[in-house]
């Protein structure tokens, strides 16, 4: 007879009492909403305070990758990825590019997607569709990776206890996981998602103050790890080389650029209750990767030492081999495992669920809505935006069942599309002299050179998508942002 | 559009002021001066924000350069400190300035006008 699994039912009933407290949340975010319309449904009546801001800004930011890729990468790379931290930090200098310009505006012109402020200023379908296009993959691609996430945190942790039923511990996380989100969402909108991510955001803190804490105490402390890496890995233990240098500051410099692009961060710009709580939120939360990205760092630091030898794939579990490793050494900790194995889970769906729903308003606000012949009610679109999140996660759903990336080759290519929105907001809010042809020009060449580069890699015309060290979409970035410095400098010589 | 002072010098079609519109395009490509008029409406100009602390924002950059150990002699074994790595403690040290400096930019340069009210 097979043995029963260390880790099993209590951890289930953990995650089943979460998942019914969110249902809770989805059921009064209906119950506070005040109409039906999609500022309403998807920015919450611009409501929000600094805690609910801070903590769904927070939530929202911080997901699978955090607690999966992170580490995953961490162990792969070794100490290196220590830039990480930087490069979860200039998000919030991103911001400041065009924020002080667009918040106000969104305010006094009603903005609700991030693609209603481009078309505002950029009256073009042509400059809509492309960059509500650009949005859109950088979502699914984000929604796909969270899905991915949670399947591989749910198997890491109970995948014996799965098997030892004959059941897929994988698929089943995926699909009834995605179920209660989009359940939870459609029910109440932008302000469940974000009351869900006030909870999810504690969670988080709470779990990996906890996992850093368990990861360091139980296995002998950071410096013995670094020992051990430096006896059995010593090629991940020596600071980078010139290319590797290179490499870190391109990745940051993406997320410095890209991050701010996330569409339903930009979404939670527009959904505070002013300036002065958006400013307060920000400005507290350019410190949180210090408690966040750096314990994940400690932690791959630890799983690098105790796992050495797993493959890329295998790498991207290794959160949930220490936990499980945690509970063997010391059973007495199962409780924290079951806080941290919770708040990964927590920082999965809160992303999930808000890259699901800023999906869905684009696409019904942004490429749906111009196809109609006549104005639809408000009603209306609000009826379709449910749907779309219905069929969209259904379909991802169906993709993610057969994963074959690792997560973080997905995160390097939502930011190659990403970044290419970038100029209509950094160019656009303070120049008279960009006009739309020249941003289209430039957003086009940008995401071709991008697309281009990793297909000529794909292809093996050259060997890396990334020209001395540097990422395909920055370069692409570069012929952008060329272009439209170009299309101001011939509109300053007609006038 | 010619800032004050100058336009009495400019020559349309001189080599000059081809270099005066590069001159120009660049300062309205990094969306500093106070004259833009910006499409659409409703933007409140002369309000102080981020971008018009450029030095501010070079100092941000070179904080992000520290936390890449590109300085660092090829060939020499790093000594640990406390568990890590000396780098990476100047890696943490560049962080935490440049969360500290990007906090101030994000709460003391960026002019909330509803406040005033």
């Amino acid at each position: 007879m097979m043995e029963e699994p260390l880790i099993g039912g209590e951890l289930l009933i953990g995650l089943g009492a979460y998942l019914v407290i969110l249902l809770g949340i989805g059921v009064c975010g209906n119950k506070a909403r005040k109409e039906k319309s999609l500022s309403d449904f998807y920015l919450a009546g611009r409501s929000f305070g600094f805690a609910v801001l801070f903590l769904t800004l927070y939530a929202s930011q911080y997901s699978g990758n955090t607690f999966m890729a992170f580490p995953g990468k961490t162990y792969r790379m070794g100490i290196g990825y220590i830039y990480s931290v930087a490069m979860m930090m200039s998000i919030i200098l991103g911001y400041l590019l065009f924020a002080p310009r667009l918040v106000p505006l969104s305010r006094s012109r009603g903005y609700v997607t991030p693609t209603d402020a481009i078309t505002d200023r950029f009256p073009h379908a042509g400059v809509r569709t492309v960059s509500a296009l650009l949005l859109c993959w950088g979502l699914i691609n984000y929604v796909l990776a969270q899905l991915i996430a949670m399947g591989k945190a749910v198997d890491g942790m109970l995948g014996p206890w799965f098997e030892a039923r004959g059941l897929n511990g994988y698929l089943i996380a995926v699909v009834f996981l995605a179920f209660m989100m989009v359940v939870y969402e459609t029910l109440g909108g932008m302000r469940a998602v974000a009351w869900t991510d006030a909870l999810q955001g504690i969670l988080l803190i709470v779990g990996l103050g906890l996992i850093a804490f368990l990861a360091v105490t139980q296995f002998g402390g950071i410096g013995q790890s670094m020992q051990t890496i430096q006896s059995h890995s010593p090629e991940k233990f020596i600071p980078p080389d010139a290319a590797g240098c290179r490499d870190m500051l391109s990745s940051i410099f993406l997320l410095f650029l890209g991050g701010p692009m996330y569409p339903h961060a930009l979404q939670r710009l527009y959904a505070s209750k002013d300036v002065r709580t958006l400013k307060r939120s920000l400005g507290t939360m350019v410190f949180l990767p210090l408690l966040s990205t750096l314990p994940v760092f400690l932690l791959g630091l630890v799983a690098l030492a105790q796992f050495p030898g797993l493959t890329a794939g295998e790498s991207d579990t290794v959160t949930t081999l220490l936990l499980a490793r945690m509970v063997e050494v010391q059973p007495a900790i199962y409780l924290g495992v079951l806080v941290v194995f919770v708040a990964a889970i927590a920082a999965i769906m809160s992303t999930a669920d808000s890259a699901l729903l800023s999906l869905s308003s684009i696409f019904t606000q942004d490429l749906y809505r111009p196809t109609l012949k006549t104005e639809p009610t408000q009603h209306h679109l609000y009826r379709v935006g449910k749907g779309v999140s219905w069929v969209t996660m259904g379909i991802l759903v169906w993709v993610a069942s057969d994963p074959d990336f690792t997560l973080w080759r997905l995160l390097e290519l939502k930011f190659e599309m990403l970044i290419q929105v970038l100029p209509a907001f950094a160019i656009g809010l303070y120049s008279k002299r960009l006009t739309s042809n020249w941003l289209l020009a430039g957003m086009c060449s940008g995401t071709l050179v991008s697309i281009g580069l990793y297909f000529l890699a794909g292809i093996g015309v050259t060997g890396s998508p990334k020209p001395w060290n540097i990422h395909a979409g920055m370069w692409g970035l570069l012929i952008n942002v060329s272009i439209c410095w170009l299309g101001i400098v011939l509109n300053s010589r007609k006038s | 559009m010619q800032p004050k002072g100058l336009s009495g010098n400019f020559i349309p079609g001189s080599p000059f002021s081809f270099a005066w519109i590069l001159l120009i395009s660049l300062r309205e490509y990094l969306g500093l001066g106070e004259h833009w008029q910006v499409e659409p409406s409703g933007i409140e100009k002369n309000v102080d924000e981020p971008r018009n602390h450029p030095l501010l924002w070079v100092l941000a950059i070179f904080l992000l350069f520290l936390s890449v150990p590109f300085y660092y002699p090829e060939g020499r074994t790093p000594t640990l400190y406390y568990g890590l790595p000396d780098w990476c403690w100047i890696t943490l040290f560049a962080d935490t300035a440049f969360a500290c400096l990007t906090s101030y930019l994000v709460l003391k340069t960026w002019a909330d006008p509803s406040e005033k009210e």
